[in-house]
């Protein structure tokens, strides 16, 4: 395990475990990752902001505190922040040319709780401008997809996915407003989760949509994402829509059996617009559940494009009252955000209203339609990630605009607030394939437990994209 | 209960929409743009008119976003 290279190929678990046995040290991991970054960097632009003085001098920090036997839980791992979270003393740009220059003076909840659970800042990461700007950003430039350098990562959490693919860094977080981890996640083939509305605070975080907004983990596996959900999630004061609920011990919780488990699949809206090649991955992926134990039942979600309209009216009114000072520059803005804040004006007060009056019902329905299923099962992506030339996905019938397609099976669960965990569930013209869970409300922990155990019995999770051969990682 | 009409609602045009920005201060929209908008609002409308007619009740009280973010509290009600 000397092979620097070897080390950013680990997962936060297993480097845990290698620095508790001594056989390395988080010296020797913050060294591997930057190693990383040196050589996919420049094909990927993941990175806007790189800390490696901080980070080693941290680094160094930890290796003590693990040689005195004072580690902490996340002690010397290395992780990013999507540049949208704010950084004591560090840029915090929002992906946009506006905040080039916005060094907070303090932090944001994520990132304190994480440094006190000893995790080492290796980058600020990039976004979609403003979480919600596209792929084209005119301040910082593309990110590109490690399976594909052609094709977009997804976002708006862009850069936490390239990074955590290309094992620049083991845990990055991203936020969620529509789909902003989990699309992610899905397009580069790593494991993100965006937890129940309410779980993660939010204080520090550059908002999009109050109502829809969350932040989460995205990793290479669901033994990681408990791991760092467990370091950021429980109620903080200066975010009064944060859970007061405790937090439960999601890493034990691994452990639990899940056989005897029921999932509930819903096919109609989630799985149209499925391209053939990527609907029969995952056909065969919600098949292996059973060799785990888990019976998938089929349900029916009434309204799921009611809830996805409903969705988008909150976002748009609520990012244009958030983007007020930004709106007599709105022809400076990148592209897709200009766009959806130039549908803002457009939103009436009742339509908006009326969205969050029907929350309720949908919510309702969506429970009834889970009975006594532990959670969804769902595809986390229905096509390919789309090139960034053009951002049209292939549905196998035709070539349509990404935007809406890519975001129909997370919006509705923003919307709702329910958690939901995308895996990686195998390849189709060797690109990733995404398996998503979604729960019940503040019962994470099931959909990770069943994440850690399809993992345990699938290697997709660990496949390589293959930037890393090239760069010769 | 209060539902909207099904029937009623005019289409909106690239004009109204421009009217409606700069009622709102915004008279930057470019011509490209203010199509794009209108587009995307077309395309949420059917959903859109759907919502709209959506029974509400009128003789409860209203406690949004309250009840969402109190259902997720509880867990969801889970059976």
């Amino acid at each position: 395990m000397s092979d620097l290279a070897d080390l950013a190929d680990l997962t936060a678990t297993e480097l845990l475990d290698g620095f508790a046995a001594g056989s390395f040290s988080p010296v020797d991991a913050v060294r591997a990752c930057l190693a990383r970054i040196e050589v996919t960097e420049p094909a990927l632009n993941a990175v806007i902001t790189l800390l490696d003085g901080p980070a080693l001098v941290a680094a160094e920090q930890s290796a003590a505190r693990w040689q005195a036997g004072t580690a902490r839980p996340l002690e010397g791992i290395p992780y990013g922040l999507k540049d949208i979270i704010a950084t004591e003393s560090v840029a915090s740009t929002g992906g946009s040319s506006l905040y080039l220059d916005n060094v907070p003076a303090e932090s944001a909840v994520h990132a304190s709780r994480l440094a006190e659970a000893g995790g080492i800042l290796l980058a600020k990461l990039g976004t979609f401008e403003f979480a919600c700007g596209g792929a084209d950003n005119q301040a910082f430039g593309r990110v590109h997809n490690p399976w594909d350098l052609a094709r977009t990562t997804g976002g708006s959490s862009s850069g936490s996915g390239a990074a955590v693919a290309a094992g620049m860094v083991p845990l990055a977080i991203g936020t969620d407003t529509g789909g902003s981890i989990r699309i992610p996640a899905a397009y580069c083939g790593i494991t993100g989760i965006k937890p129940t509305y309410g779980r993660v605070p939010r204080h520090g975080v550059m908002g999009l949509s109050w109502t829809l907004d969350h932040v989460g983990p995205m990793t290479r596996s669901a033994a990681d994402c408990a791991l760092m959900l467990g370091a950021i999630a429980g109620h903080d004061p200066r975010d009064a829509t944060s859970s007061c609920r405790a937090v439960p011990d999601y890493v034990g919780g691994l452990a639990e059996p899940v056989a005897g488990l029921k999932l509930a699949r819903p096919r109609g809206w989630f799985e149209d617009c499925f391209h053939p090649a990527f609907a029969a991955v995952y056909e065969e992926a919600v098949g292996s559940l059973g060799s785990l134990g888990i019976e998938v039942v089929d349900v029916e979600v009434p309204d799921v494009a009611l809830s996805a309209a409903a969705g988008w009216v909150v976002c748009y009114a609520e990012m244009f009252s958030l983007h007020e000072g930004h709106l007599h520059t709105i022809e400076e803005r990148d592209t897709m955000g200009a766009g959806l804040l130039g549908a803002g004006p457009f939103v009436t007060a009742n339509d908006y209203l009326r969205a969050l009056r029907w929350r309720p019902a949908f919510q309702r329905s969506l429970a009834e339609a889970l009975g006594d299923c532990a959670g969804f099962v769902l595809p986390g992506a229905t096509t390919a990630p789309p090139r960034l030339d053009g951002m049209s996905v292939d549905t196998g019938e035709a070539m349509v605009d990404w935007l809406m397609v890519a975001t129909r099976n997370h919006i509705p669960f923003n919307y709702a607030g329910l958690p939901g965990l995308c895996l990686p569930c195998g390849l189709a013209d060797g690109l990733p394939v995404s398996l998503q869970l979604v729960g019940w409300p503040h019962d994470d922990a099931t959909l990770l437990r069943i994440g850690a155990a399809y993992q345990a019995i699938t290697e997709h999770h660990r496949a390589k994209p293959p930037i890393l051969a090239t760069t010769g990682s | 209960m209060s539902g909207a009409p099904s029937v009623g609602y005019g289409e909106p045009s690239v004009e109204l929409f421009a009217q409606f920005a700069a009622y709102q201060g915004i008279t930057t929209l470019t011509e490209a743009r203010l199509a794009l908008s209108v587009a995307s609002h077309a395309d949420l409308r059917p959903e859109l008119l759907a919502l709209r007619a959506k029974p509400m009740p009128f003789l409860e009280p209203v406690p949004e976003p309250a009840q969402a973010l109190t259902w997720l509290e509880r867990g969801g009600d889970r059976p």
